[in-house]
């Protein structure tokens, strides 16, 4: 035993690593801990529920149907997916609203703040991208809605006029591919661009603030996943395509806003927020508390918004 | 010749259900809210057309089109629409062909109104009609009896059971409970056209007995699954006492390196 431990120690340097989560936990640790964990759930989960889901429209109801109710620990699996998604998507806005409220997004941290926000965005994608694979009601009207806001680039979302294998290939594509690659990126970069800014000085040890932060995810997550796993909706179709299709609640400011707004100016708001959101760094201290004051009445009106279409 | 000219001009020839329902008034409100109207089966598509003379004696000619729905005619006229029922019929023991004048069944409407077409309740038919000649106690009329109080369990079973897999669970499996609704539907679509021919025992044994086991089979297997889902519970709260140990280990091993440094 202590044979295979010193050859281990010898070859991959897991004594030093485990010397090395003694050493005090810098800013930002605990958070990369849950984001990171979240993240590995989501590809791990996800890479076992694509060994089964069929992208095409003949196919893609049916195979979610197989894992949720014909598969074994299928409906886990699909849970600790959906769930997880909601999980990053909280911790992020939290992450988020923190950032601004300490204002630690001013010099030096901008780019870490950039690439939060990036991977908040590239996480909403996900989200909705996600959503219109098993093609129930809401997925398929979440795609024409997606190609609705793409405007010109709307039928470059569908690959044609209405939807098809093609549609359903570009959102698997996105889904599995493109926007994991994105956030695998980012969640990098932004991990090795705090080191070299920390919010804070470090505090504890490396090892309880990862260790705990994870264990304490983990437990919500699996917790959130058997207690309450998700259903799927009845099955969607080009000619029945209901009112009652929504998105996921974080993006149902969107959808009640484009009961009232037309897509157009609906494209120029949400392009609106992410600029405000990416110039924050370069708005003078007061000039940018003010936006902050007003972007948290903003995400109070999306608040209410999102409630409103519940 | 001229006589003749003024026949034809007077004659009118009736083309349509609406205009049949100008003199025939009570059947047409039988008619008006049945399975045929709302299936837009009308006079027409049942008796066929027929001109009609409205100043003579006699209004309807009785062209050769034209089919009024009397004796075994309705089982033909039926027939065009209903061929298995009617073929059913054929077998059972009221058959006649042609009808004795005093004979208690005279054709499908016998147990069936025909222009108020609804669904066929079969208590209704069990007390009006097959009572009337099937006397208490008597074999015939205990195995329709046992018949029709089968399909009506049957009825409420297969009712209870697609009611019970539209509230899908997830990870609890649906799909051979679908396929056994499906396969009792099938039989119990066939018991429908074959009870026709009155052979209760047959009936029950091939076709509605096997429907309700495999009914209730799935119900119960369904029931059964649902309550295997309390193992979750037990399960996750052993993955959260494993977690928790966890965390103490990890606490435990952070105070330590701390009093250490």
């Amino acid at each position: 035993m202590g044979t295979l431990r010193e050859w281990w120690d010898d070859r991959a340097g897991f004594g030093a690593w485990w010397q090395s989560l003694r050493n005090p936990a810098p800013s930002g640790a605990a958070l990369a801990a849950v984001i990171g964990l979240l993240l590995l759930n989501q590809a791990v989960t996800g890479a076992c529920l694509a060994a089964y889901y069929k992208p095409t429209v003949e196919g893609a109801y049916a195979s979610v149907e197989l894992i949720l109710y014909g598969l074994r620990f299928g409906w886990l699996l699909r849970s600790l997916h959906l769930w997880g998604q909601h999980l990053l998507v909280i911790v992020l806005l939290f992450a988020a609203l923190r950032t601004i409220a300490l204002g630690t997004y001013r010099k030096p941290r901008e780019l870490t703040w950039w690439a939060l926000v990036a991977l908040l965005f590239a996480v909403l994608g996900s989200g909705q991208t996600g959503q219109v694979l098993p093609l129930d009601e809401d997925g398929w009207n979440g795609a024409l809605v997606a190609a609705g806001m793409g405007g010109g680039l709307g039928r470059l979302v569908l690959g044609g006029d209405a939807m098809s294998d093609l549609t359903m290939g570009r959102f698997y594509a996105a889904h599995l591919f493109f926007l994991p690659g994105l956030w695998a990126l980012l969640f990098a970069a932004r991990h090795a661009i705090e080191k070299r800014h920390p919010e804070r000085p470090p505090r504890g040890t490396l090892l309880e603030a990862t260790a705990l932060a994870a264990l304490a995810t983990l437990a919500a997550l699996s917790a959130l996943a058997v207690l309450f796993p998700p259903g799927l909706g009845p099955k969607g179709s080009a000619v029945a395509v209901t009112a009652a299709a929504k998105p996921h609640w974080y993006l149902l400011p969107v959808y009640q806003g484009l009961k009232f707004l037309d897509t157009t100016t609906m494209r120029i708001s949400l392009g609106a927020i992410a600029a405000f959101l990416a110039a924050l760094p370069a708005l003078p201290r007061k000039p940018a508390l003010f936006g902050s004051a007003a972007l948290a009445g903003l995400l109070g009106a999306l608040g209410v918004m999102g409630a409103m279409a519940k | 010749m001229t006589a003749l000219l003024l026949l034809v001009l007077v004659q009118e020839a009736v083309p349509s259900s609406s205009r049949c329902m100008e003199c025939h008034e009570e059947a047409a409100s039988d008619w008006k809210g049945s399975a045929h109207a709302g299936s837009r089966i009308g006079c027409v598509e049942c008796h066929g057309t027929d001109r009609v003379n409205p100043r003579g004696k006699t209004q309807h000619l009785r062209d050769a089109t034209f089919l009024a729905g009397t004796k075994n005619a309705n089982v033909k006229l039926c027939a065009a629409c209903h061929k298995p029922e009617s073929e059913a019929f054929r077998k059972s023991g009221h058959w006649e062909d042609p009808p004795k004048a005093k004979a208690p069944l005279q054709g499908c409407n016998s147990c069936h109104a025909f222009h108020s077409t609804a669904a066929a309740r079969r208590e209704a038919i069990l007390r009006e009609s097959c009572h009337k000649c099937h006397k208490e106690g008597s074999e015939e009329r205990k195995q329709g009896e046992a018949y029709v109080s089968l399909m009506n369990e049957l009825d409420d079973a297969r009712a209870r059971l697609a009611e019970r897999l539209r509230r899908k669970t997830p990870g609890v499996s649906w799909f051979e409970e679908a396929a056994a609704l499906e396969e009792a539907d099938g039989l119990w679509k066939q018991a429908r056209v074959e009870q026709h021919a009155c052979r209760y025992a047959e009936l029950e044994s091939k076709r509605v007995r096997p429907a309700a086991e495999r009914v209730s089979a799935a119900y119960n297997m369904l029931n059964t699954r649902e309550q295997g889902l309390g193992n979750r519970i037990w399960a996750l709260l052993g993955f959260l006492a494993l977690l928790a140990a966890n965390a103490a280990l990890v606490w435990r091993r952070g105070q330590r390196w701390r009093q250490g440094s």
